[in-house]
């Protein structure tokens, strides 16, 4: 390590970038020496996130202030955005650089004959090659089908919806909830940002009013049609939000030697290969582990410190999630 | 979009499914939001949307949000033969992804691409600008947005590139009557060199915020 150490002294610009791409690991591991990362963080500590709630139909709101609002570029977030107008709910939840964007639309089913009232969520995550370059057309990502299994997984398994909710008529029709979560920039911790943005989608998300007409089929009801009668549904007279039980918020960690590095990068990720994921609800209470291999072993304490850490940010996670509930209440 | 491995459920959407509007006649269209037949939709322009990417820019006109990024240049993956002297074949990738679609898509995602490749770099002999016309019975609508080119009888797109004065693409369907074809590629010619130079500014800020 003693050439590494010689370069260390180097302060020009250009050497320290060239270091960087070329000795990679060390680069990293002389910062971790000092306790630090090379964006100045701690080791424990996460990126600044941010989450915006879609609002239906506001045509004076501009889009995606909040994709600008990062260290260097301080665009300052005037509007809690409008995500998709066109979808029922809707957020965009960002950590550091990297951005997803969740959007839900709702569709009728005929429910199972194993579970006559329950609706169902299907969750798909896309990473489009505008995200990263090592996606190409055509060739979907291996890590987008990994992450949206477990995605899916994990929001079904945590109980945050109860899919009694989403009955419409007892054997008849239910909702489906299509949760679509479009990866836009991938900087690294992609799982707990697709999480986010799905809790914070589902917060945002209104169910429409509908009713059953004379064919037997669902229909919207909007102003100017007559309300028909809907067994068993209470038409309100607004749309109906989720009640969402316990939501789960993640953290990732990557193991390096005896480091615990929470919240990675992209380039910190491919470097040091091995991952935690630790997914805690609101009462931090454990819902996944998830430790797929790597070179370093998952002792017992090095799990618990991955928790702690977790449980740490389960509480940021929910102060960003309650503001931007907030601030789109207030609009 | 989403859908369960194993048996799918088939679904249905609870919107009205008769999507027949009654198609307003033409000589009483006003544009729903309040713009003249000749004006643009305010344009929002950034870069730097994607922090991965070698040049990104994220383009807002009216409805319509569209992200492009450039990843470039970089290694091709197609000449692998023998060659006695040194070649270095490079590609650039510009991938584009339309976050809501509200209306002249295309041209969005043109004038934006020019912004992400300006953004990324690479040397470019102009930027490039996008405008689209819609043609609603006797009316010329430029930056239609969907309903609109819905029931529009032709539309023309026209891509120049503004301080070379050159067209770079030309795209003309439906209806049109040649006094109107000029007619509708002058307006397109006047938007886009008023496009460009809000491209333009858009750079200049980028430049300046960063000497400050």
């Amino acid at each position: 390590m003693t050439a590494a150490n010689g370069l260390s002294d180097l302060s020009s610009e250009m050497e320290v970038d060239a270091f960087r791409r070329l000795f990679p690991l060390r680069y990293h591991e002389q910062h971790l020496l000092k306790s630090v990362r090379p964006d100045a963080r701690k080791l424990g500590s996460a990126r600044d996130t941010t989450v915006a709630l879609g609002l239906a139909n506001s045509t004076d709101q501009l889009l995606l202030y909040y994709l600008f609002s990062g260290v260097v570029q301080t665009y300052i977030c005037i509007f809690a955005a409008g995500a998709v107008a066109s979808a029922d709910g809707s957020a965009l939840a960002k950590i550091g650089s990297t951005t997803m964007l969740a959007a839900i639309k709702m569709e009728v089913m005929t429910p199972t004959v194993e579970s006559p009232d329950e609706g169902s969520l299907a969750i798909e995550f896309h990473m489009p090659p505008i995200c990263s370059p090592l996606v190409r057309p055509g060739r979907p990502a291996d890590v987008a089908s990994v992450i949206s299994k477990q995605l899916s997984d994990t929001i079904l398994s945590s109980g945050m919806i109860d899919l009694k909710e989403l009955c419409l008529v007892g054997g008849k029709a239910a909702w489906m909830a299509y949760l679509d979560i479009y990866c836009l920039d991938a900087d690294g911790a992609l799982f707990d940002a697709a999480l986010l943005s799905a809790v914070a989608a589902f917060s945002h998300l209104n169910i429409p009013v509908v009713s059953l007409n004379d064919d037997g089929r669902i229909v919207l009801v909007s102003e100017d049609t007559v309300q028909l009668k809907l067994e068993k549904e209470p038409v309100n007279t607004e749309k109906r939000k989720l009640k969402l039980n316990s939501p789960p918020f993640s953290l990732t960690c990557i193991l390096h030697k005896n480091y615990i590095l929470a919240d990675p990068i992209a380039e910190e990720e491919s470097i040091m290969e091995t991952v935690v994921t630790v997914v805690l609800d609101s009462s931090y209470q454990l819902v996944s582990l998830y430790k797929p291999g790597g070179p370093i072993l998952g002792h017992t304490s090095i799990i618990q410190d991955c928790v702690a850490l977790a449980r740490q940010r389960v509480k940021e996670l929910q102060n960003v999630l309650n503001e931007a509930i907030s601030d789109m209440e207030i609009d | 979009m989403a859908s369960k491995t194993g048996s799918t459920p088939a679904t249905y959407s609870p919107s009205p499914a008769t999507h027949k509007k009654k198609r307003i006649p033409i000589a009483d269209w006003v544009c729903p939001d309040n713009r003249g037949f000749y004006q643009c939709r305010p344009a929002y322009l950034r870069t730097g949307a994607v922090s991965t990417a070698a040049g990104s820019a994220y383009a807002e006109f009216g409805n319509t949000k569209v992200i492009v990024s450039v990843f470039g240049p970089r290694e091709s993956k197609k000449a692998m033969m023998y060659s006695d002297t040194g070649r270095l074949n490079c590609d650039v990738d510009v991938f584009a992804v339309v976050l809501e679609s509200g209306g002249s898509d295309l041209p969005v995602v043109i004038s934006c691409a020019s912004l992400a490749l300006a953004d990324a770099g690479i040397l470019l002999y102009d930027l490039f600008a996008s405008v689209s016309v819609s043609c609603l019975g006797k009316d010329l609508v430029i930056d239609p947005i969907s309903e609109e080119e819905s029931y529009n009888d032709g539309s023309l797109m026209i891509t120049c590139m503004p301080s070379r004065n050159q067209v770079t693409q030309l795209i003309v369907d439906g209806e049109w009557s040649t006094p109107k074809i000029h007619d509708a590629m002058e307006l397109c010619l006047g938007a886009c060199s008023k496009l460009g130079k809000v491209m333009r500014s858009c750079l200049k800020d980028v430049v300046t915020d960063l000497k400050e």
